[in-house]
C-alpha cells in the first residue's frame, strides 16, 4: 500500500480546498462530548477525538430518510424512489468506524443491494484517522485495531508531528493528487513510526475479552440459557440506548408520512432498536421476544455470533459507544467476560 | 446530485383489485393482478409485501396455486393498520406490491410422497399454495392427508376447497374446532387430535405445517411419535418484518431472516434455531 508523509500545514490547506468543493464532516466539540458535524473549516475538527456520541454511519444510513415520494391524488398512486448520492468526505473516522461500515455493508448491500444505503455509500469519501482508546475502547479485543482497508485515505500521526498517509483506492490517489499537494512519498521510517503508534495504542486500552474472537460464536451459542443474561437483563431498561450509538446497528422501521391536504407524502426509515419491546412483536399481538432477557441475549449474539456466523466477522468493532450511554453500566466486554468465565468454571 | 429519483428494492409495483370475497368476519380474500400484466411468478408458501401509499406496507403470503398466472390471491385477516385499510378496498383499486419473496414448500421432493398438510386458523391460506398444485397434479403424490384446525366452525376459511379436496382419491380431509356450535358435527379438539386418524407409509412421508406459533410444537411432537424424519418437515414462520428482503432485522431469528432464509424452513435446519419454535 503506497505511503506517504504529510505535516499539519499541509493537511489543513488540503482540507481548505476540500471544504470549498465538497461537504465535509468531522468530529467536532459538542459541550463536553465529540459529534461528527459538518465543518466549514478544518481548525474546527478533532479528527482524533474518540467516542463521538454516534458513529458516522448517520451519513450513509441517517436516522431519517426518505425512499419513497409519493402522490395520492389522481386515479392510482404514483411513487417513485428518492436516492441521495451527494459526495460526502467523512473525516476523522477510526478504524472501528470503518469496520463499522464495512458490517453494515454486508447486510445493505449484499444480497438484495438497498439503492439508497449504496448511493450515499459509495459517495462517501473516508479519510481515516487512527486515534488513542479511552477507557472504553476495546478495538484490539475484536480485531479493529487496525485496518486494511475501506479508506480513502488513512492518517496515522506521528510522534515527530504531522501524519503518515496510506492509500486505500484508486479515488483516494486522486485525491492525494488534487488536494493533499504536500502530501511526500514516504518509506521505512514513517512505516516504523505508525507502527510504533499502534503499539502504542494497543498498549493503552484497559479492556480486553478473554478469548479469541474466533470463539466468541461457539462461546455465545452455548450461552443462550446462562444465568448471565438474567442477572443483566434485571438491570436493562429496554431502553434502546446500546443500539442507536451502534456502528453496525442497522434495523430500521418504515413509516409513511402524508401531507396535512393528504395530497402526497413520503415513506421513511427510521432507526429501530432489537431492545424495544415491541420490536418482534406482529399484527394481532404476539410478540416473539417477549422479555429483556431475550432481547439482550439477542442482541449481544448478533454482535458475537449470529452475524460473525453469517458474514466472517464479529459485528461489534470494540468502539465502546454502547457503555458509554449505557443508563446502567451494561457493557459488552465485562458480559462477554462472565460468560466465557462461566464456560471455562464448568470445563474443569 | 442530491436526492435523485432512482430505482429501488423498496419501490413497490402497481396491482389492481379484481375482486374481494369475504369468507368469515376477520378475513377477506383479495384477487389481483399487477398492471404491467406480468405474473406474479411465486412459488408455494412465498409472501409478498403489501404497500398502500399513506398507511404503509405488511407481508401478506399468496393463497392461489403457483400455476394460476392471471391473478394471484391473498386472504387478510384484519388486525393492523394496513389490512385495516385494505379491508376496505373495492374492486378496481389500485396499490402496491414487491415480491414474490422468501423460500418455498419443496413440492418437486414431495413429488411420490405421503404428505400430511396441517394448517392451523389463518396458515391455512398460505398452505393452500401447497394444496391446489398438489390437487392438481394428484397422481404425482401419495396419500394425501390435510389436517386443519379453526377456532370455531365461523373461522373455517375456504369451506368449498376443503369439501372438493375431501372428493379427491386417496385424499383425506380432516377438520376439527376448537369450540363448536349448533352447526358443528364434527370433531371438537385441537388440531393434535387428528393425528390418530393418519395413517401413511411413514419413510415416505412429508408433512407441511403453517398455523399460530402454540402449534408448532404440538404437531411436531405427534409427528416425532409417528417417527416422520425432520429433514421431511417444513413449518412456515411468521415474524415482524418492514422489508421482506433481509434488511430490517425484524425478523432476524438467530442467524437467519425469516423473509429471506425463510419463511419456509426445514425442521431439522430449524429445531437448532433457539428462537425458531
Amino acid at each position: 500500500m503506497e505511503l506517504y508523509r504529510i505535516d499539519e500545514k499541509g493537511l489543513a490547506e488540503a482540507m481548505a480546498r476540500l471544504i470549498a468543493e465538497y461537504r465535509v464532516v468531522a468530529p467536532v466539540e459538542k459541550g463536553p462530548r465529540h459529534v461528527f458535524d459538518d465543518i466549514q473549516d478544518w481548525s474546527e475538527a478533532r479528527p482524533l477525538a474518540v467516542g463521538t456520541v454516534l458513529p458516522p454511519k448517520k451519513f450513509v444510513f441517517p436516522q431519517r430518510e426518505t425512499l419513497l415520494r409519493f402522490q395520492l391524488t389522481g386515479e392510482a398512486p404514483q411513487a417513485e424512489a428518492v436516492v441521495d448520492d451527494t459526495p460526502v468526505v467523512l473525516a476523522g473516522v477510526h478504524p472501528c468506524d470503518i469496520t463499522g461500515l464495512r458490517c453494515i455493508d454486508h447486510t445493505l448491500a449484499g444480497r438484495y443491494f438497498d439503492e439508497h444505503y449504496g448511493a450515499r455509500r459509495m459517495n462517501a469519501i473516508i479519510l481515516g484517522f487512527d486515534c488513542m482508546p479511552d477507557g472504553h475502547c476495546f478495538c484490539s479485543s475484536v480485531g479493529s485495531l487496525k485496518v486494511e482497508s475501506g479508506f480513502d485515505l488513512f492518517f496515522t500521526p506521528l510522534q515527530v508531528g504531522g501524519y503518515a498517509v496510506r492509500v486505500g483506492t484508486q479515488r483516494g490517489r486522486k485525491l492525494l493528487e488534487d488536494y493533499f499537494t504536500a502530501a511526500a512519498p514516504a518509506g521505512v521510517y514513517e512505516e516504523s513510526l505508525e507502527e510504533d503508534f499502534r503499539k502504542r495504542k494497543a498498549a493503552a486500552i484497559r479492556l480486553s475479552i478473554d478469548a479469541p474472537v474466533g470463539d466468541l460464536p461457539g462461546i455465545y451459542q452455548q450461552a443462550m440459557r446462562s444465568k448471565v443474561w438474567e442477572k443483566w437483563a434485571e438491570v436493562c431498561f429496554s431502553c434502546g440506548s446500546c443500539n442507536l450509538v451502534c456502528p453496525t446497528c442497522y434495523c430500521f422501521d418504515v413509516q409513511d408520512r402524508v401531507s396535512l391536504d393528504g395530497a402526497e407524502g413520503r415513506r421513511e426509515r427510521v432507526w429501530d432498536s432489537c431492545m424495544l419491546a415491541e420490536f418482534a412483536e406482529v399484527a394481532g399481538g404476539h410478540n416473539f421476544r417477549p422479555t429483556p432477557s431475550a432481547r439482550l441475549i439477542h442482541r449481544h449474539n448478533r454482535k458475537f455470533n449470529y452475524q460473525q456466523d453469517r458474514y466472517g466477522e464479529p459485528h461489534c468493532t470494540g468502539c465502546g459507544r454502547c457503555a458509554r450511554a449505557c443508563l446502567v453500566h451494561i457493557d459488552m466486554v465485562t458480559i462477554a467476560n462472565e460468560l466465557i468465565a462461566e464456560q471455562r468454571g464448568e470445563a474443569s | 446530485m442530491a436526492a435523485a429519483a432512482g430505482s429501488s428494492i423498496y419501490l413497490p409495483e402497481s396491482v389492481t383489485l379484481l375482486g374481494v370475497e369475504q369468507p368469515t368476519e376477520l378475513e377477506k380474500v383479495f384477487r389481483v393482478k399487477f398492471d404491467s400484466g406480468r405474473p406474479l411468478g411465486h412459488g408455494p408458501g412465498q409472501f409478498v409485501q403489501v404497500s398502500l401509499f399513506g398507511i404503509g406496507e405488511a407481508p401478506i403470503s399468496i393463497c392461489s396455486s403457483p400455476c394460476e398466472t392471471d391473478y394471484f390471491e391473498m386472504t387478510v385477516r384484519n388486525v393492523g393498520m394496513l389490512t385495516n385499510a385494505m379491508h376496505k378496498l373495492t374492486p378496481g383499486a389500485k396499490f402496491g406490491v414487491r415480491g414474490p419473496f422468501g423460500t418455498t414448500f419443496p413440492i418437486d421432493e414431495m413429488e411420490g410422497k405421503d404428505l400430511i398438510l396441517v394448517a392451523g386458523g389463518i396458515g391455512l391460506p398460505p398452505l393452500r399454495s401447497l394444496i391446489l398444485p398438489v390437487m392438481g397434479d394428484r397422481e404425482r403424490f401419495g396419500k394425501v392427508y390435510i389436517l386443519f384446525g379453526a377456532k370455531s366452525p365461523k373461522e373455517i376459511l375456504f369451506r368449498e376447497d376443503l369439501a372438493a379436496w375431501g372428493q379427491a382419491p386417496n385424499t383425506t380431509v380432516l377438520q376439527t374446532v376448537d369450540r363448536g356450535d349448533e352447526t358443528w358435527g364434527g370433531n371438537v379438539g385441537v388440531v393434535t387430535t387428528l393425528f390418530s386418524q393418519v395413517q401413511v407409509d411413514v419413510p415416505n412421508t412429508y408433512v407441511a405445517i403453517v398455523g399460530p406459533p402454540i402449534m408448532y410444537k404440538f404437531v411436531i411432537m405427534e409427528l416425532a411419535k409417528l417417527g416422520v424424519a425432520n429433514e421431511h418437515v417444513f413449518m412456515s414462520l411468521e415474524r415482524r418484518m418492514k422489508c421482506g428482503v433481509g434488511k430490517c432485522g425484524h425478523c432476524q431469528i438467530n442467524n437467519v431472516c425469516v423473509c429471506m432464509d425463510g419463511p419456509v424452513f426445514r425442521y431439522s435446519e430449524a429445531r437448532h434455531m433457539t428462537e425458531a419454535i
